[in-house]
This record gives C-alpha cells, structure tokens and sequence, in this order.
C-alpha cells in the first residue's frame, strides 16, 4: 500500500517545479528524519559534553548544533525534489537587502553575541558591572541576543548584546577575593598611629575580612577639618553585605569608644581690628 | 553515657569557666535532659512537654542559639566530635591556612617532626535515625576568619589561624593535635612560617577530651627553578581508644603544593 503511494504519477506545483506526491512524502520523511537526528545530537551533546563547557557556551552550541542539523536537511529536501532555487534567490536578494535594513540592530545583537560568547568576559552567576548603562548585578545568562542580569533589587535587566560588546564590563567575581574601602576624618589633634590601630583592631573581629592581607590604612588627605584615613579591607568576593554596609558604622564606633574625634566641618575666621589713631 | 533527670528551665544556663568540668568527646543519651560544658560554650539539651526536645547553646558573649529537635523516639542519642575548622562563619572553601606565632628555620637537607595545634570547631550529631549534624561552634571565635594564599588576582581563599608552633593539651576543644614531618630537600635553610594544606583530606579522632588529625608530611623541594612545599596527609593508624569523627563535608584527595612561599 505504501510502496503504491510513492509510486503515484500524480503531481503538484512548487515554485514552478512539478513535485510526484511519492517524492514529496520521501521529502517530509527525510525531513522528519533530519528533525530526530537533530533531536539526538542535541540530547547527546547535552548529556555527555555541556557539562565539561560553561553554561552558556553549552546552550549556544547545543542551538548551533540543532539548529544546523536542520537547515542541511533542508537542504537535502529541496535538493532531493530537484527543486530549482534560482529564482528564489533573486527574490531573496532584494527582500534580504530590506531585510537587512529592517533589522541592522538585530543582526549587530545576534553578531554582538557570538562574539560575547568567545571574548567569555563573564560566566553565568559571575557579579558584574557595566557602568556605561548603570548595571550592576549577577549575570544570569547571554544568549544570541541578549544579555540577563540580575540587579539587587531582585528585578532582571535585559540588555542587548551590542550594548554589552561594545562598554566595559568590570567582573567582580574574577578572583576569590575583594577589596572594599572606607575613608574616616579625624580631628587634627589626634593621634593619627593610634586612631589606625584602634579601627584596625576593630575591623579585624569582623569575620568576613580577611586576616591575610590584613586591612590597610593611610592618611589619604589633610582635609579642611580633619585628617582622613583611607581603610582598605579584603574579603570573600561574594560577602560583600556582610562588611560593606558596615564598615564605617564600626570605624564610627571604634573611634567613638577610644574617645577619638571625628570632627565636623568648621572654619576659623579671624577678624581685622580698626588701628586707633591720635587726633 | 547517660543524661540526667532534672526539671530546669532551660533558660537557666550558664558558661563553665572551669577546665576540670568540660565535658567530653563521646555518645550521650538523653532522656530528660543534657548540659555540656565546653570553654566559653554551654549546650543544654531538654526534653519538652510535647515529646520534642529543646536545644540551647549559650557562649561567653551570651549568644543564644535555639532549636526544636523532632523525634519519634522517647530517647535521643547525640554524639560530640571534633569538626574540620571549615564551618564557621561559613563554607566556603576547603584550605586552611595556618600562620605560625614564631617561625621555624629548617636547615638545608635537615627533617624535623613538629606538633601543632590544629584548630577544631565541635560539632554535635543526631545518631537516631542517620548520623546528621545538629550544630556547630568553636570555642575561639578567632578562628573564624579567611585569609588568602597568595597574591589578590590568583590567590586561593583559606580558612585561617594564627597558631603557636607547640601543641598545648591544655586547651581542649579549640585544637587537636597535629603532627607534621618536615622534610628540607632545598639547597639551602628556609624559615617556614605558615601552612596551607586541603583540610577536607584530613580526618579527625577524638578520645576523652582530646583530639588529634591525621599527620602531614611537608617536603620543601625545588621544582623547576621554584621552591615549593609540597603537602601529603599521612593517615593515622587506628589505635585502642581513639575513634573516628564523623564527617559532614566530603573526604577530597587534593594534591596539592605551596608554591606561593612558605614565609
């Protein structure tokens, strides 16, 4: 009965071109074919590949591959139903030159991607920051066309991949470890190797700041009405919020407690007086 | 060993201050009531009306930590060990490293065999249904900090612990004792003044109010033009009273060398 079906002399009309039903359904069959072996390769590369490739990079190759798979079968098809694609493509030509037009910044997005995916400035879960546009927050994934990130407020920015190729992405989480800093006036009256040692001893209980390289601090400014100290502290790249909020509240209270003062801003004026003069 | 029957409140909890009144390492079985003394920490373990029990740890900066432990079982049965210095303030790595108070200078071509202290948090497991971790503390909070193994751009995060280079037994669970074979292979003395090693290759023993770790062999050697101290755990041998402390991180086998100095 089957074999009846591919033999039937009828025919049909495609771009031109007489198609027998017979070669039309060995064309979906092929396609159907095509379809599964695409299916496979994909869950394959998923099972036993994706996990030796971060994830990003895994997802888009995953796609490339499907999606590849899928267009030779294509191709295959037309080929195989002798379809002449000639003059589709002068067609094709004219409708990709206003096509291209359409869709310059979808095409910048999608090349703007691929290339994301080789530089690799940033990898899923990683905090970064791109200060052209005001972001900062956990990358979620890239894909062809955008990029996801993860503000602290818990909302996610979408933003597309031209924007990100083209500014500086600052990667927080590119090594173990960070730096935070903190600048605290003194009065000028005091002892400046004194109020270091009372803020470091203070800053060195705080569990998350690291013993080694120990906190660092200089006189960073003989300012107007105090003298400023410059603390630069360590700490695990992703504990930010466990020392960085406070920070200045413990040098505040290290400094109130040793009885150091942190003066406000104050100006001395000396008034002129008049010379008397005899008549 | 058995617990006590006794009708406190569990808010009456204080800290013990004295050594000879700590208590030990080991099984306990609970029917009523439990009190621990460990230094600057108390646990008090109670049974409630409703069959649960009550679990309160108070330290020396009168912290409270509370917990409700659900059991169908009349009795409860926990165990105290000695705990991988890991936990504390969390996880986050698998190194330790270690500064020495002094420095040691190892002559060239010389071994030397040195016992230190090596910090132990103390954990507290259920042993009722399967052996879980119930709790955790240390009971010198210095010990829980981090520190870096190398420059800010590559170095390797580490738990960290200032520590003297000679084990003192009299301060029982805040160290375990550690023995370390030092071996100089370089063509000249070096001082040592810290150790990193994978703390999670060790394993832990505890008997009575004592614990040591399993022994490190260091061996400082040259390896292509770059001095390095390359780090091995070598097991302790099982013996007459000393058991194993379970584990709640898993047992790794890291191979690993410092290679970014060892003053």
């Amino acid at each position: 009965m089957s074999l009846e079906i591919l033999s039937n002399p009828s025919t049909v009309n495609i771009l031109g071109n007489q198609l027998a039903v017979g070669s039309l359904i060995v064309g979906a069959i092929i396609m159907i074919i095509g379809v599964v072996i695409a299916r496979v390769a994909s869950l394959l590369f998923k099972r036993y590949f994706a996990a030796k490739l971060e994830e990003n990079t895994a997802k888009s190759l995953r796609k490339v591959i499907y999606y590849g798979i899928i267009v030779v079968t294509l191709l295959a098809v037309t080929t195989s139903q002798g379809i002449d694609l000639s003059g589709l493509m002068v067609a094709g030509g004219i409708f990709g030159i206003i096509i291209g037009f359409a869709t310059q910044s979808v095409v910048s997005n999608l090349i703007s991607g691929i290339f994301l995916m080789f530089d690799r400035p940033a990898k899923a879960g990683d905090l970064i920051e791109i200060p052209n546009i005001k972001v900062y927050g956990r990358l979620i994934d890239i894909t062809i066309f955008s990029t996801r990130i993860k503000l602290f407020d818990g909302s996610i920015v979408r933003v597309p991949n031209e924007k990100v190729f083209t500014s500086e992405i600052r990667n927080v989480s590119g090594s173990e470890v960070r730096r935070i800093e903190g600048v605290v006036g003194i009065a000028y009256k005091e002892d400046i190797e004194r109020a270091t040692k009372v803020i470091k001893e203070e800053i060195a209980k705080l569990p998350y700041v690291l013993c080694e390289p120990e906190p660092a601090i200089w006189t960073e400014e003989l300012s107007d009405s105090s003298v400023n100290l410059k603390v630069l502290t360590w700490l695990p790249r992703d504990d930010w919020d466990y020392v960085g909020p406070i920070l200045l509240k413990v040098m505040k209270e290290a400094l109130d407690k040793s009885g150091i003062e942190i003066p406000f801003p104050q100006r001395t004026i000396w008034y002129g007086q008049k010379s008397q003069t005899t008549p | 060993m058995k617990s006590t029957k006794n009708s406190d409140s569990i808010d009456n909890i204080s800290v013990e201050k004295e050594p000879s009144k700590y208590s030990k390492y080991g099984n306990y079985m609970i029917d009523e009531k439990l009190e621990l003394f460990f230094p600057k920490t108390t646990v008090l373990i109670l049974r409630s009306n409703d069959g649960k029990f009550l679990y309160k740890r108070t330290n020396s900066e009168n912290e409270i930590i509370q917990k409700i432990i659900a059991t169908n079982s009349k009795s409860f049965e926990i165990q105290v060990v000695p705990l991988l210095p890991l936990h504390l303030p969390s996880y986050k790595t698998d190194y330790l490293f270690l500064r020495f108070s002094d420095q040691i200078f190892i002559s060239k071509n010389c071994s030397t065999e040195i016992h230190l202290p090596f910090p132990v948090e103390i954990g507290i497991f259920t042993t009722i249904d399967s052996i879980d971790l119930i709790d955790f503390f240390t009971c010198e909070s210095f010990h829980s900090h981090f520190g870096l193994y190398g420059p800010p751009e590559e170095g390797k995060l580490c738990k960290y612990a200032k520590i003297p280079v000679q084990y003192n037994k009299d301060e029982p669970f805040v160290y375990a004792q550690m023995k370390v074979k030092v071996l100089n292979e370089l063509e000249r003395g070096i001082s040592l003044g810290r150790i990193v090693l994978p703390a999670t290759d060790l394993d832990l023993y505890y008997n009575d109010k004592s614990a040591i770790v399993d022994n490190l062999k260091l061996i400082l050697k040259n390896r292509g033009g770059l001095e390095i101290a390359e780090i091995a755990p070598d097991r302790v041998m099982s013996s007459k009273g000393w058991a194993k402390s379970p584990r709640d991180i898993e047992k790794t086998n890291f191979t690993f060398a410092m290679e970014k100095g060892f003053d």
